[in-house]
């Protein structure tokens, strides 16, 4: 493996997150917050452009770079970027250094879970600004910084946006990663611009409007006041966001495709049809069970839409507390959270396209069984789907419940309730951010053990690279010469 | 440019590696899957499965908006047809490989009528290429521009030369006309200057008439005879293409072909061509076909290898020429470059035509650029540009140019007279200019200038 290159691109990186602290810094000036806050981010930027210039010192001798250099580069980079990236909580609020670390792993990894959350009103704006945009920053991934630095990487960045996009199949937009990866980021920025207009349209302030705006394209959903979005009382800005989760819950292409008017492709993607539905069901179930607490039907669709797309997009934005509502219903959203939106967003979980696999695949088995002769392929937006596609899908599954039941067992040594480890387990596996009965609308980890804390911290990364990435970066043989 | 190429065959691969460094755009379309998957892996293009002549597929290439259509799968009807498509399509240039000698008269024909604006044919270019070699026996390759007017040689200082020792100035003395336009030296290239030692085991490459590369071959150690027999291991498409020029310079060709229906075939087709049914890698065989007796030996089977193990072999039996088709260049430099002589790969010629044609037409400046080719040196081109008024390089003489390094001006082609380019020669708006450049990837004259 050559290291010399991985060394390098990951002193790149971290050159460029100090660059990506600056807007923080600014508003901390045009705010005058107090001069620690100001010092400790000088302080974070100045130890991470330190430590990026000390690591990319030296060019590498060779710019071999394949398959393992990437996953193990991708892998790396998620750690040691939400490590660093840690520093202005640590610096500035007095958070201990492992909540500092959690909040900013939760950030990259656009969980949104928070320890914070209980120091809200003193945490300075430039903070909560730098919060956010970490959901941001890690909601697209690290390959947009890496293109920009080493323009020539060329196909090599076929193997990073592999490891770093979720979601089993992707499709090149443009014959070339960069340009692909430009598009998409530029996608993803000018829809979170249209976002905070919208925000701001319905009367949220600007540094709101953003923030939110920010936790929804990266489907993370840092909450700055206790009871989140319902803190607006504004049905407007629900909406909105409601309807601007969803959109951050599909795959970044169909943008792509409607803007070269190639709105047929996107139509008769098998991958929304499924989604939209599962969408619908959800709220058609749920409305059920709710429907006489509520006395107009207009604020209940909105509460009961707005909680489906916020879970199964995995942001977990709250407007309501659905602690009370019946059981069933919390079914329905924890198979949401486990499902996660569509492949190629910023959302995470187990992806609908893979459902829509394993359902195929099921049925795909008992008409085996009935007769075994009859050939009976998958076929998947029309086409086959090869053996080894769904081999892969089908292993993922098995990855992830391994990968959940090792992380319940170790986790549950220090939570008192069963329902409390498991929802901590898929609030940071899936990173959902918000648990069932553990924390409700307000989610606040503050008050579990350090030791579980570092643990999600680790679970949140395996969930946002889907698993293999870290597996691969902490298993021996990766490390081995030959 | 967006560019389209239908077929990941050898050609394709080449075409698709080539024009991703040039920095296009590719979209490769091929209909086997795992040979898609390996290289989307290893190039940075779009792929598509898919048959390349069916509409639908072309379409979600994107071919309508395309600049350049490249069709190069194994069959020449489906390149044909795509082609064809293609253009219908709104293409801007479309591109076919045609080999089948039955197809050889009918390309004006797919030109005219199909609106495919170029056909290529690879065999024919190497069957040429081997051609040349035999044209000018002392050559290791040569590389024609302006229609066979202009040729640049290389050449391979032998270890008994005269002209080891000499300075370049010294071998202008001897011979006023020659211009050698770059030295490779081990692993090393370089655009030499008048001080620059020529050493034994240097591959030149050389401009000037006729006359004065016949002397200059002498002073590299080369007697300048005539080859007069021929020994072919293959039979195969190049055979075609190879042998009727041969014959018709009174070469004695004898052809040996390990299948027993492509000898028989290609007897018949030349029924003065002594064709054996045998093994060419087997040595015993081999001397007793008398390989040692031959002029050249001349190697075209479909398997790298086995060219170069029969070229090595006809070496060490004292072969004075070897031609060796390899597709993989990479593979020659794990060899004694001494012991190989000419060397031909069958794709070379065709991308080559290809990315000329492309270079010419990113419309960066007005010179444009009329013939194109990579040397044998790694990284070295050579360039034939027309010169126009308003290229900064027609303003003065050539000693008063600030010529960036890595590059020469290699030759003058004023209407029908030729120049060897000298201080105080000065290129004129219309003139025909060569430039051999050494990694430089230049598109327009001006580009060899300091800015």
């Amino acid at each position: 493996m050559n290291t010399g290159m991985i060394r390098y691109m990951l002193g790149k990186l971290l050159l460029i997150l100090s660059v990506l602290m600056l807007p923080s810094l600014i508003l901390g000036f045009a705010y005058s917050e107090p001069r620690q806050v100001l010092l400790s981010f000088l302080a974070s930027m100045a130890i991470s452009a330190i430590l990026g210039y000390l690591l990319s010192f030296r060019k590498p001798k060779t710019q071999d770079f394949y398959s393992q250099e990437s996953i193990v580069l991708v892998a790396l980079a998620w750690f040691s970027l939400s490590a660093v990236g840690a520093l202005p909580f640590y610096l500035s609020s007095g958070a201990s250094l492992v909540d500092a670390l959690f909040e900013s792993f939760s950030g990259f990894t656009t969980t949104g879970a928070s320890v914070l959350s209980h120091t809200l009103d003193s945490l300075p704006r430039s903070l909560l600004f730098w919060r956010s945009f970490t959901l941001m920053i890690g909601g697209m991934g690290m390959l947009v910084f890496i293109i920009q630095v080493l323009p020539n990487l060329g196909s090599h960045g076929l193997y990073i946006m592999r490891a770093e996009m979720p979601g089993p199949n992707f499709g090149k937009l443009e014959s070339k990663v960069s340009s692909s990866i430009n598009i998409l980021y530029g996608i993803y920025l000018s829809m979170t611009a249209v976002l905070t207009l919208l925000l701001r349209l319905g009367g949220v302030p600007w540094f709101d409007s953003v923030l939110l705006a920010f936790g929804t394209a990266g489907t993370g959903g840092f909450n700055f006041y206790p009871n989140s979005v319902a803190h607006y009382g504004n049905p407007y800005v629900e909406v909105v966001i409601a309807i601007g989760m969803m959109v951050f819950g599909m795959s970044y292409i169909f943008f792509y495709l409607i803007a070269i008017r190639k709105y047929r492709q996107v139509l008769r993607s098998e991958e929304l049809h499924w989604y939209l539905g599962i969408i619908l069901v959800s709220v058609v179930l749920i409305s059920i069970g709710v429907y006489q607490r509520y006395d107009s039907f207009g604020s209940m669709l909105r509460d009961v839409f707005f909680t489906v797309s916020s879970v199964n997009s995995t942001t977990a934005y709250t407007t309501v507390d659905f602690r009370p509502w019946p059981v069933y219903t919390h079914v329905i959203l924890l198979f949401l959270m486990f499902v996660g939106a569509m492949s190629g967003s910023t959302s995470s979980g187990l992806k609908v396209a893979r459902l829509a696999v394993f359902v195929k695949s099921i049925r795909q088995e008992m008409r085996r069984m009935v007769s075994p002769d009859r050939a009976v392929p998958i076929n998947y937006d029309g086409k086959e789907l090869s053996q080894r596609e769904q081999r892969s899908i089908a292993f993922y599954l098995m990855t992830y419940l391994a990968v959940f039941l090792i992380l319940l067992a170790v986790i549950s040594l220090d939570t008192k309730t069963f329902s409390s480890a498991f929802s901590a387990v898929i609030a940071t596996l899936n990173n959902v951010g918000g648990g069932l009965d553990l924390l409700g609308p307000s989610m606040d980890y503050s008050a579990l053990h350090d030791r579980t804390k570092l643990i999600m911290c680790l679970a949140m990364v395996l969930g946002r690279l889907e698993i293999y990435p870290v597996l691969i970066l902490f298993a021996p043989s990766t490390w081995r010469k030959v | 440019m967006e560019i389209v190429i239908v077929g990941g065959g050898k050609l394709g691969y080449a075409l698709c590696r080539d024009l991703v460094i040039e920095g296009h755009e590719i979209v490769l379309i091929d209909r086997d899957p795992i040979r898609i998957e390996a290289l989307q892996e290893e190039l940075d293009i779009r792929c598509i499965v898919g048959n390349g002549s069916a509409r639908d597929v072309l379409i979600e290439a994107d071919v309508p908006s395309c600049d350049v259509f490249i069709s190069v799968t194994p069959a020449d009807e489906t390149n044909v047809i795509a082609a064809a498509i293609a253009k219908k399509l709104g293409a801007g240039f479309s591109i076919a490989r045609v080999r089948g000698p039955e197809y050889a008269h009918d390309l004006d024909f797919f030109h005219n009528e199909f609106g495919i604006g170029m056909l290529i044919n690879p065999d024919a270019e190497s069957a040429a290429d081997i051609v040349r070699a035999f044209d000018y026996p002392a050559a290791s390759s040569i590389e024609p521009f302006e229609n066979g007017k202009v040729n640049l040689v290389t050449l391979r200082v032998r270890d008994d030369a005269q002209v080891i020792g000499k300075s370049l100035a010294e071998v202008r003395m001897l011979i006023p006309d020659i211009l050698l336009l770059l030295i490779e030296s081990g692993q090393q290239a370089m655009v030499p200057s008048g001080a620059s030692v020529l050493k034994a085991g240097d591959l030149v490459q050389v401009l000037g008439p006729r006359t004065a590369i016949d002397a200059f071959s002498k002073l590299c150690g080369h007697p300048n005879r005539k080859w007069s027999s021929a020994l072919v291991i293959g039979g195969k498409r190049i055979s075609y293409y190879l042998l009727p020029p041969l014959l018709r310079r009174g070469i004695q060709v004898k052809v040996i072909e390990v299948d027993r229906d492509t000898a028989n075939k290609l007897a018949a087709a030349f029924p003065q061509v002594k064709v054996i049914i045998g093994d060419g890698t087997n040595q015993r065989f081999l001397q007793e076909q008398h390989l040692a007796n031959y002029d050249v030996a001349v190697a075209l089977t479909n398997i790298d290898e086995e060219n170069l193990m029969f070229a090595l072999f006809a070496h060490q039996q004292g072969v004075r020429k070897t031609i060796t088709k390899v597709n993989r260049r990479e593979l020659t430099r794990l060899l004694d470059p001494r012991s190989l002589n000419t060397i031909i790969t069958p794709h070379l010629s065709s991308t080559d035509a290809i990315i000329r044609y492309i270079r010419s037409h990113e419309k960066r400046s007005s010179s444009s650029l009329e013939g194109y080719a990579r040397l044998s040196t790694e990284g070295a081109e050579a360039l034939a540009f027309i010169a126009q008024e308003t290229d900064r390089v027609t303003r003065m003489p050539i000693k008063d140019l600030t010529i960036k390094p890595g590059n020469v001006i290699g030759h003058i082609l004023r209407g029908e007279e030729q120049i060897v380019p000298s201080g105080s020669s000065q290129i004129q708006a219309g003139d025909r200019v060569l430039i051999v450049s050494l990694n430089q990837h230049i598109h327009t004259l001006d580009e060899i200038l300091k800015t």
